[in-house]
């Protein structure tokens, strides 16, 4: 909508009545007309637009500051709106993603050992001297897999000697309580604490082996696994 | 009204955003978080209170013990939280996800909690400190500013009988008066049992891995 002219404005512009002190036909204005024109034009104020006026420079200014510092705090002190994290300097490779835990067999294998062989070897792997063999630093323990998971399978029954000691006792049939899985992670736990040094056993050697072995139900004897697995 | 319909929907957006950005989409990431099952152990964590600690939970709550002390304990780099022994790491959001009420506290008058029954942190502490601090704060705690909660504990007269096993050990000026002996309520041990439950043990391997500091820390940067 354009603004309203004043009938008082109007006048002073197109007016066909004849004036005294204003006439446009007058070939040269006085130049005391003109300054009372220009006075009266200048007292009249401008008028006023509708609707809203619009924001000052320097509230917009503020504002527009207050945005880019929120926006430059979020990305630094956000961290991405991860639930799992509550550092915000911590390093992180990629967002979101998920560093899974690295679960190794022989972690898997500590609870199989403490509730079966810990009774007898004992938590700490030394046995008891003269009576159960120590799997610490065992040469049988980190030695042929093949033989150990045969006595994990069946048994052990009579003399052995294990790291320069005599052990004349018999160990139990595991093979039924165990399954392939368990048996590996607690050997690979047995041939990995306690100092040993040995590699890891595979399940799927141990269903090899019990496939192997068959229907075999007698515990082994040390002669008899020191001819297997040269 | 003149713009009438222009300022309910402007307000309408600005309030629709606000909920949807401060609440539905912080429900939709914390609400989703689950308990974490150890691969080793094949245990959840974090694990459930017992009863009795559960019970101990509400008189926590009944109590105000909130007002002074807080359940959060802040990130290497971001106060002292760890050197003051109040925790072994920093918590994380999967430690609250089982608490219906969370007393994360935002006033530290008296020392954060989270890890209070962490014998690890603080090996002077069992039920029997935690009697006497609530009974008795100076004996065990001298200078301390926390009040007594002598109301959670019954002063008996012995008139003659063998003391109860369960009665407090004090001496000096807590102790009562001769041929009495004071014993705590259920209300206190159902408290005592709560306060020891308190304790961020396990150290989820995730939230580990996603919150080790960066090797190179900026000096004075960001």
């Amino acid at each position: 909508m354009p603004p309203r002219k004043s009938p008082r404005r109007a006048a002073t512009k197109m007016s066909t009545t004849p004036d005294k002190n204003f006439r446009l036909e007058q070939a040269c204005a006085s130049d005391d007309s003109i300054q009372q024109v220009h006075a009266r034009l200048g007292q009249q104020k401008p008028d006023k637009s509708s609707g809203y006026p619009f924001l000052p420079l320097g509230i917009l200014g503020l504002m527009c500051s207050a945005v880019f510092f929120g926006s430059i705090y979020l990305a630094h002190y956000s961290i991405r709106f991860d639930p799992l994290v509550v550092n915000e300097t911590a390093k992180r490779e990629k967002p979101g993603a998920l560093v899974a835990p690295k679960v190794t067999p022989a972690m898997l294998g500590k609870r199989v050992f403490t509730t079966i062989c810990a009774a007898c070897h004992q938590v700490t792997g030394q046995g008891v001297p003269g009576v159960y063999p120590p799997l610490a630093g065992s040469d049988w323990a980190q030695g042929s897999e093949e033989r150990i998971i045969r006595i994990v399978l069946q048994g052990l029954n009579g003399p052995i000697t294990v790291s320069g000691h005599d052990f004349n006792n018999a160990m139990a049939s595991l093979g039924g309580v165990l399954k392939d899985d368990q048996i590996a992670n607690v050997l690979s736990y047995v041939r990995q604490e306690w100092g040993n040094n040995a590699p890891e056993v595979k399940a799927e050697t141990v269903a090899r082996i019990r496939a192997e072995v068959g229907n075999r139900t007698a515990p082994w004897t040390a002669a008899e696994l020191l001819k297997i697995g040269q | 009204m003149k713009n009438g319909l222009a300022i309910f929907f402007f307000v309408f957006a600005i309030l629709g955003l606000s909920w949807a950005g401060l609440l539905l989409t912080a429900h939709r990431q914390l609400g989703s978080l689950g308990q974490y099952k150890d691969p080793v152990d094949e245990t959840l964590y974090p694990q459930p209170l017992s009863g009795v600690a559960d019970q101990g939970r509400l008189v926590y709550q009944d109590l105000g013990c909130v007002s002074c002390h807080t359940q959060q304990v802040r990130h290497e780099g971001f106060g002292a939280d760890l050197e003051r022994k109040w925790g072994q790491r920093a918590g994380y959001a999967r430690d609250y996800i089982r608490e219906s009420t969370v007393f994360i506290g935002q006033s530290r008058i008296g020392p954060d909690l989270r890890n209070a029954g962490s014998v690890e942190l603080h090996p002077y502490v069992d039920a029997d400190y935690f009697y006497k601090l609530l009974y008795a704060p100076q004996s065990v705690a001298p200078g301390t500013n926390m009040p007594a909660y002598t109301h959670l504990f019954d002063v008996h007269p012995l008139r003659g009988r063998q003391p109860s096993d369960k009665a407090l050990a004090l001496s000096g000026k807590a102790a009562p008066p001769a041929g009495y002996e004071v014993v705590p309520t259920d209300r206190a041990r159902a408290l005592v049992a709560y306060l020891l439950s308190l304790k961020d043990a396990y150290d989820y391997p995730i939230e580990r891995s996603l919150n080790a500091p960066a090797e190179k820390p900026k000096e004075g940067g960001h």
